[in-house]
């Protein structure tokens, strides 16, 4: 089959090496400085400043990570939704969703990652089929008859736990060397082909690692900015020996032998460090005790620009613990213990250091002090990570986690996941997140780019409009400019950019904006998360409320009065009457010390509207669950500028 | 993106002779098995089959004793299973009736995967031409308000229309929303602005300042420079597209026909007990 393909796709090869080869790899340096971009960006220096500008004038929408029935434990649960269906829904088509509910989303996606779990690709799928090779097992016949007796959740968890332990069974495994695996794959892989529209919606191949260590999540999910010529060279990377390897070190390996023997470009990113018990962003040791040295640090930075950091497992921008300061810091946190909640070690303080996207940031300016390279130098994106092929982050359009957990007036009232450690209620699942990209392009090529150079951000689900941009001149006068993109790249870079010291000292200048969701709530306050490194060596932070809405003053210690709430819990409504459509400003760093390295993100903050479980609640005629907050706050979370001595 | 059609089409084949394979097996299985209702056959081919699925478990070929085990096992199957057959224990059994639709629906799934003519997907794109319809693009020129009263915006417009105004872009009180926006489609202004604007602005005057129209955002006074009307493309130009999504509504038009017709042939009675009916 793999001849057959190979002959096929010569012409095409040969026209994509022509085309797209000039990037070697997924690391696109920045550009060497502020002008060299702007010639760039900025080409329309004729007479029309519009005409055939260099950058995007609105972000494209997408998910990263999304799970269809060939996710082995996606399947379990009752996801029969393929590839194909999961890119028409996401492109705007009405579909019905696995559990018999009609499903379409309030505006289309612009791009979507199908990412499957690699462990096991196809499996349930084969299992549900009660295909001879599964159940001539015992345990294989077991699950299949439960599944077919209607305890598929119960066999899910099981699976779950089972390979989260490393003690699924040899027999079962779906090694990538198996026929039904690589037949997964090149399916996979056609499903994408196939709805990848350039220009009109981008259908991303990727795939999932799904490392787990006695169940703590070191998930990544790998995206290829290739075609199928390139990626149905190989198979996806497991996690399972001998074919696969738990270690990062190893997926790293991988991902630099697929861009050495096919040209290609691929690029990984977390997600869901809250549930790794500490090991996601480690400081002295990595998981197995292996000491952090320059390898891993340069090899991190070099394959994985981005995390994920929203999603329906529970946000992972900031824990209280670590950011006592910071009122907005306890939003959607999941801190039971790790992805195998009822066999896991419980969660404890010391762990959280190793699990927040916040913490590890101020943790990657130490180590580059340390051992020369930031690991944790990355853009920030929010994905659903939704199992049901769905990819839902509106809070009045959420389809769960999983297709067990997709609209019904019983869900928010099941136990999500249950143990004596703690338990996870249905309500308590988040809807989110999604992932805004600055891409010029509707296109695999630019998206990735993009994706590679960090002009990103996440947010929790809301479509709002954010730019950030780190510099040293920006005026007052640039944000009210007809166009602040143009002065933002003319005098400085984007979320995701670097600044080096300039020659007067002076502190950087911050122009951030940002536009609701014209379908959402308005905005409450636009925040600048700064951290730094010391004279110590220890890493510090501090949130400063930039812009806001109303006439509100600021208290004592900088803190902004919250803006007030018009949710009307009984008929999930909520007015903009508060709040502000748009807010825009240019700051610069008050504290700012410029021998220390520092990072700046921004944190735009929306009204509180209804969350999920209210307009729930309210569909259904049920109460709101108890503990479930009845409004939320969403927002947007830029990636980092960084500024290095 | 031009070859992507012998990419797909070779899955497709893969489908095709895959659903063929399964028929032609399921055939010969029977043929060995159903020799006659009081005689068993294991045939060679059944033979092979067991070892194999015994080599793909242990990662090895099954021994002499175990094959005689593994084929005295099929035996006693399928003595017990004739025996459970003829007293009817099929006949109520939740897993077994799953377990036989689902070999149905599998069997559709490949029965339904065929390569349609250049007729069929004409036919296609004619009957569903917006699936395929090419957006309107407009370029346009705005100056956006917080909020303006009748009298002001009165006013407004006609220092626009006037010419009067230098920079009419000093007046737009929007960071983020461009004075100018060039050849944008109806999706990506339905995306930013609403659906509401973007009904409201590819109706409007071209080539003076028009206005107030309402967004969700505030109201904007607008010049639009000039719309492309959108299209539909022809066959050519998108037949990957069409190819696409006349397979995906066959798949699933042809699987409820063929439920229906199979249906036709069953007079169906639903005795509702009396406390459940409407």
């Amino acid at each position: 089959m793999k001849r057959i393909c190979r002959l096929i796709l010569i012409p095409l090869m040969a026209l994509l090496v022509a085309s797209i080869s000039s990037v070697a790899n997924a690391q696109i340096p920045p550009p060497e400085n502020a002008e060299k971009m702007l010639s760039d960006a900025y080409t329309g220096k004729s007479y029309s400043p519009y005409a055939g500008r260099g950058f995007a004038t609105f972000p494209l929408w997408g998910d990263t990570h999304l799970h269809t029935g060939n996710s082995f434990d996606a399947g379990a649960f009752g996801a029969r939704l393929s590839p194909e269906d999961a890119y028409q829904f996401a492109r705007g088509d009405e579909i019905v969703s696995s559990s018999g509910v009609a499903a379409r989303l309030s505006r289309p996606l612009d791009w979507l990652v199908v990412a499957d779990h690699s462990d096991n690709m196809g499996f349930f799928l084969d299992l549900f089929a009660g295909k001879p090779n599964i159940v001539s097992d015992p345990m294989g016949r077991d699950w299949y008859d439960r599944i077919k007796a209607g305890k598929g959740g119960e066999v899910a968890y099981e699976m779950i736990s089972l390979f989260a332990n490393g003690k699924f069974p040899d027999s079962l495994m779906y090694w990538p060397d198996t026929a039904p695996y690589k037949d997964t794959w090149i399916r996979t892989i056609d499903a994408a082909e196939q709805y990848n529209d350039p220009g009109k919606f981008t259908a991303f191949i990727g795939y999932e690692w799904t490392s787990l260590v006695t169940g703590n999540n070191m998930h990544r999910v790998v995206v290829f900015r290739d075609n199928a010529d390139k990626a149905s060279q190989v198979v996806p990377y497991t996690t399972y020996p001998p074919y696969g390897s738990p270690n990062p070190r190893d997926l790293w390996k991988w991902l630099e032998s697929y861009e050495s023997e096919t040209g290609g470009d691929v690029l990984a990113l977390a997600h869901n460090g809250n549930l790794a018990n500490g090991i996601m962003f480690p400081d002295r040791a990595q998981y197995d005790g292996k000491k952090l040295d320059k390898e891993y640090v340069t090899q991190r930075a070099k394959w994985e620009p981005l995390y994920e950091v929203t999603q329906i497992k529970g946000d992972g921008e900031a824990h209280p613990f670590l950011s006592p300061e910071d009122e907005f810091a306890d939003y959607e946190t999941w801190d039971i213990g790790n992805l195998d909640v009822p066999r896991s070690t419980a969660k404890t303080d010391d762990m959280l250091a190793g699990e927040y996207a916040r913490e590890a940031l101020k943790t990657g300016l130490a180590l580059e002090e340390r051992l020369g390279t930031n690991p944790y130098k990355f853009g920030m994106v929010g994905s659903t990570d939704s199992h049901t092929g769905l990819s839902t982050a509106q809070e009045d359009n959420f389809f769960g986690k999983h297709a067990g957990a997709e609209p019904n007036p019983e869900r928010m009232f099941h136990e999500f996941i249950a143990s004596d450690r703690g338990t996870i209620m249905g309500w308590a699942q988040v809807s989110s997140g999604l992932a805004a990209v600055y891409a010029k392009d509707n296109t695999r090529a630019s998206i990735f780019d993009a994706m590679a150079r960090k002009e990103v951000y996440a947010t929790t689900g809301s479509r709002m409009m954010v730019r950030f941009f780190g510099g040293w001149d920006y005026t007052a006068d640039d944000v009210s400019s007809r166009n602040p993109a143009f002065a933002g790249y003319q005098k400085g870079v984007p979320m995701g950019g670097d600044l080096h010291a300039n020659a007067d000292k002076t502190a950087p200048t911050f122009m951030v904006l940002a536009l609701r969701d014209p379908i959402g709530g308005n905005l409450d306050r636009i925040q600048i998360v700064k951290g730094w490194l010391d004279k110590k060596g220890d890493t510090q932070e501090k949130v400063y409320d930039v812009v806001w809405s109303g006439d509100r003053v600021a208290g004592g210690d900088g803190k902004v009065p919250a803006v007030g709430n018009t949710v009307d819990a009984s008929k999930a409504t909520f007015t903009n009457t508060i709040g502000a459509a748009e807010l825009g400003t240019v700051w610069s760093d008050p504290d700012f010390d410029p021998a220390q390295r520092s990072f700046y993100y921004a944190r735009v903050i929306e009204i509180p509207t209804p969350r999920w479980s209210t307009y729930e609640a309210f569909r259904f005629g049920v109460p709101i669950p108890e503990g479930a907050p009845v409004s939320t706050q969403e927002r947007a979370y830029t990636s980092p500028i960084w500024y290095t001595p | 993106m031009t070859d992507s059609r012998a990419m797909m089409r070779e899955p497709l084949l893969h489908f095709l002779l895959g659903g063929f394979g399964l028929f032609l097996l399921f055939s010969l299985v029977s043929d060995s098995n159903r020799v006659a209702d009081d005689e068993i056959v294991v045939s060679a081919g059944h033979i092979e089959h067991m070892v194999s699925v015994f080599a793909k478990t242990r990662q090895r070929p099954p021994s002499s004793e175990e094959l005689r085990g593994l084929i005295d096992n099929y035996i006693t199957e399928e003595i017990l299973y004739r025996e459970a057959k003829a007293i009817g224990l099929d006949q109520d059994d939740t897993i077994v009736r799953r377990r036989l639709r689902q070999k149905m629906e599998f069997l559709l799934d490949d029965f339904t995967v065929v390569e349609p003519s250049d007729e069929d997907l004409q036919l296609f794109l004619d009957n569903n031409p917006g699936r395929f319809r090419e957006d309107a693009v407009i370029s346009f020129n705005q100056v956006f308000l917080n909020e303006i009263s009748r009298d002001k915006a009165e006013t407004l417009l006609a220092t626009l229309q006037s010419g009067a105004v230098a920079n009419p872009e000093d007046l737009s009180e929007s960071y983020l929303l461009p004075y100018r926006l060039d050849n944008a489609s109806e999706a990506a202004i339905r995306a930013q602005f609403g659906d509401t604007f973007k009904t409201q602005l590819f109706d409007l005057d071209v080539g003076r300042w028009v206005g107030p129209v309402e967004s969700p955002f505030g109201v904007h006074f607008v010049r639009i420079e000039n719309i492309v009307a959108g299209r539909v493309p022809t066959l050519p130009e998108v037949r990957n597209e069409v190819e696409r999504e006349w397979l995906a509504d066959f798949r699933s038009t042809a699987q409820s026909e063929i439920l229906e017709q199979m249906k036709a042939s069953y007079s169906v009675t639903v005795e509702m007990p009396e406390d459940s009916a409407q």
